[in-house]
């Protein structure tokens, strides 16, 4: 007997667990596509909805509410349980044998009836699989689901909606922040990339102000006081860094340092793994036709040795460790400069907008602006009104990392021909020089050639082509 | 307590002895399967039936059949108009004791059988039909201040006539209610009919067959009792027996249209006890649903009271309890 009211209650309580199971899921299908469908219908209105309420954070929300709402209404009851029996006892013809013993079960005395009922109901489902019985039935809104999903993921993607003042004025008010974090992590990369120290404290100090503001913990006015201030600081240690020994003090432009370390970088690799025990024995003819095809490095090198032949090997290795750590050095203060330039045009912006929006509202800062300055503030763009959103961005100052502003190139064979766009071209020269870009494929060269890729009988070949670009290059 | 295995050759031994009574009624009575099981039912239960239907359906003939295989004594009662009380119950009469002493000795009526048959019931006068109740209700008889039990088994089959209603005294609710069942006999398929041609023009067959005595009556009348219901049937049972009432909260649109007053408690006692019975003459341990079905309508169709609106509409107490049949759910 013991055996049979094992089975019973085993396979009741396995039939409850399974039939829980499959309404969890059916609830959580029926959340999802409630939640989507109140959504998709609230994204044209997401415009007024505050910032941090992103598309995701409104289904999120709606997921939860009705998950919450759906497990109330239809939480599992004696009922339900009741009901589950009864549609196994329906459809295994068992004449309600598991619902009587299912109420035996419950009792503390049993008769002898009873108990002939328990055994009956054991022994017919000692081999039923609730699980097998009662397959996952999928209703309407599972196959709905899917379909609300891609229409809410598009409506999502592009970008449907009202765009309403509210949202860009709030977009506008945090744009500081996440200016100034995006920056900061440019900066972070580039640093650990790069081993710049310097930069890579002051970018994490940067960052973490962002946070600081992005998380309503800092002020916009107090901000700005953090920005003027860390530009500041940033200057001194600019001023006191001075640049360092065995470096052209031509060298000012970060791609041309860069391009500096990439070649110091390739030459160490090109040097024998063992360094000589003897000073002054002079270097290597293959050392000498590789380093010829470096030209910063050349450069350098014939800076503090004019004599290049009569180098010794030992003097070169300690001249290239301390050009690595000056160029480094040189590279790091450029940073520092481009974080303080960024800093205190930042907090110029920031300061703009914020007497801009005192002065929409109606309460002007006497005395803080000139004349002069309120023009600028207020923006020069054709056809935008002060105030207006189009000023605002352009207000602050947009960072675009190393990004290239002007294209050279010929479209075709012949004339050259320019294409007229309808943007403002930044003054100054090109970003990417042609020396800059010979340079590279120097330096890309050198690097194959110092690997196996390259037959032995090509290599020679190669290096005087590359040798022949940087002649002709000084030549003209 | 008894072991399982008694439990279940007890279970057995009612089916088999069902079934044989069923076969041995069968040699008797053609056609009538369900109202013979119903009776059987009422048997086992300590009820009352009433049976309705035009003359010659084999009524009479069912009821002595039913006692001869049985094994328990049988008696039939002709209601008329002019049938007294005394005519049932039995009387008094002065009698001579052996010492030339005048004394008054009880003559026992007709009622004191094991089945009686109460033949065309409605033709008796009220005051007639009263007699009865008591026998009905208390098993006991009380004829000059004294009480006379009736032996066990005892079952009351009246018989009553649908179709002559003039110089009839239709039954009062109050004893209506006293009836366990109400089987309504129905007219002989093709088939059946030249069957019973057969049997009743050719020689007489061999006499009936003793399958149960009334002490397997009795016996079967407890284990009836024992039977476990679930408390889901239980309840569906009762959602059912509401269902009938025009006022109750659960009742049907067409119950409230058409019925006057719904089925008694007796009527709920009926259809459980019944589909006890029903159970263990399947030879199942507890009740189903299927059995609470089966013995609806012979439980219910008259202890509900129709009113006018149904009359007029040709509406009967088994169209609405169908009705509710259908209509009430098994689990809530």
């Amino acid at each position: 007997m013991i055996e049979q009211e094992q089975t019973v209650r085993q396979k009741i309580s396995d039939l409850l667990g399974w039939e829980w199971t499959k309404r969890r899921e059916k609830t959580l299908i029926s959340s999802l596509f409630y939640a989507l469908l109140v959504s998709s219908f609230l994204l044209p209105a997401q415009g007024w909805l505050p910032l941090w309420l992103s598309p995701f954070s409104v289904l999120l929300l709606f997921f939860v509410i009705f998950s919450a709402f759906f497990f109330l209404s239809r939480r599992w009851s004696e009922s339900d349980s009741r009901r589950t029996v009864w549609l196994l006892d329906d459809q295994l013809h068992l004449a309600a044998r598991t619902l009587t013993a299912r109420e035996i079960l419950g009792r503390e005395s049993r008769a002898p009836t009873e108990l002939l009922v328990l055994r009956e109901a054991g022994d017919r489902l000692k081999s039923v699989e609730p699980k097998r019985l009662f397959k996952r039935s999928y209703s309407w809104d599972f196959f709905l689901t899917p379909t609300i999903l891609v229409f809410w993921f598009l409506a999502v993607w592009f970008d449907v909606g009202v765009h309403t003042g509210h949202r860009l004025e709030e977009s506008g008010r945090l744009s500081t922040g996440r200016k100034l974090k995006a920056f900061s992590g440019e900066i972070q990369q580039r640093s650990k990339t790069q081993g710049l120290t310097e930069s890579l404290k002051v970018a994490e100090n940067m960052e973490s102000l962002a946070e600081k503001n992005l998380q309503g913990q800092l002020s916009e006015k107090a901000l700005n006081e953090n920005l003027t201030g860390m530009a500041g600081k940033v200057g001194e240690m600019i001023s006191q860094s001075a640049q360092g020994p065995g470096i052209s003090p031509t060298r000012t432009n970060q791609g041309e340092l860069v391009d500096l370390r990439s070649e110091i970088d390739a030459f160490k690799r090109a040097l024998p793994v063992q360094p000589p025990r003897q000073a002054g024995t002079g270097l290597e003819p293959d050392l000498l036709g590789r380093l010829a095809a470096l030209p910063h490095l050349s450069g350098e090198v014939e800076n503090r040795f004019p004599e290049a032949d009569k180098m010794g090997e030992k003097e070169l290795r300690d001249f290239l460790e301390q050009l690595d750590r000056s160029v480094r050095a040189q590279m790091d203060r450029l940073t520092l400069s481009e974080i303080q330039q960024y800093l205190e045009e930042l907090a110029q912006a920031a300061e703009g907008e914020t007497l801009e929006s005192m002065r929409q509202a109606g309460r002007e800062a006497p005395g803080k602006l000139s004349e002069g300055e309120k023009a600028d503030a207020r923006g020069s763009a054709v056809g935008t009104e002060p105030g207006s959103k189009e000023e605002r961005e352009q207000a602050l100052p947009s960072f675009q990392a190393q990004a290239p502003r002007q294209l050279k190139g010929r479209l075709a064979e012949g004339k050259s021909r320019s294409l007229p766009l309808n943007i403002e071209a930044p003054g100054g020269k090109s970003k990417v020089s042609e020396e800059e870009v010979i340079a590279n494929y120097r330096r890309q060269a050198e690097e194959d050639l110092a690997s196996e890729k390259i037959p032995e009988g090509l290599k020679d070949t190669i290096r005087k082509y590359f040798l022949s670009l940087g002649k002709a290059e000084k030549q003209k | 307590m008894e072991a399982l295995e008694e439990i279940q050759e007890r279970m057995t031994g009612c089916r088999r002895a069902f079934e044989e009574l069923k076969a041995e009624m069968g040699r008797a009575v053609v056609g009538h399967e369900d109202l013979i099981e119903h009776v059987f039912i009422a048997l086992v239960c300590g009820g009352h039936c009433l049976l309705e239907g035009v003359p010659g359906l084999g009524k009479t003939l069912m009821v002595r059949s039913l006692g001869e295989i049985l094994n328990l004594s049988f008696s039939r009662i002709q209601f008329t108009p002019d049938l007294m009380p005394a005519d049932i119950t039995g009387t008094n009469i002065l009698t001579e004791d052996g010492l030339g002493k005048k004394v008054f000795d009880f003559q026992r009526g007709p009622i004191f059988a094991h089945v009686v048959l109460a033949d065309e019931i409605n033709r008796a006068t009220p005051k007639t039909q009263s007699a009865l109740l008591e026998a009905m209700q208390e098993q006991s008889v009380t004829v000059g201040g004294k009480l006379h039990r009736l032996e066990s088994p005892f079952m009351v089959l009246a018989t009553q006539n649908p179709i002559e209603m003039e110089g009839t005294y239709p039954l009062p609710e109050a004893q209506i209610d006293r009836f366990f069942f109400k089987l309504l006999l129905r007219y002989p398929s093709h088939a059946e009919l030249a069957r019973i041609a057969d049997l009743t023009t050719a020689a007489p067959s061999l006499p009936l067959r003793e399958v149960l005595d009334g002490e397997g009556v009795l016996r079967i009348r407890r284990w009836v009792r024992e039977v476990p219901i679930a408390e889901a049937v239980k309840d569906f049972a009762v959602r059912l027996v509401l269902s009938t009432h025009p006022q109750g909260e659960n009742s049907l649109p067409m119950a409230q249209k058409y019925i006057q007053y719904g089925s008694s408690p007796r009527g709920l006692q009926s259809l459980i006890l019944a589909a006890k019975a029903r159970a263990l003459l399947s030879g199942r341990p507890n009740v189903s649903f299927e059995d609470i079905r089966a013995v609806a309508l012979p439980s219910l169709r008259h202890r509900v009271i129709l009113n006018l609106e149904a009359d007029a509409g040709g509406v009967s107490a088994e169209t609405v309890l169908a009705e509710a049949l259908e209509r009430v759910a098994e689990v809530l």
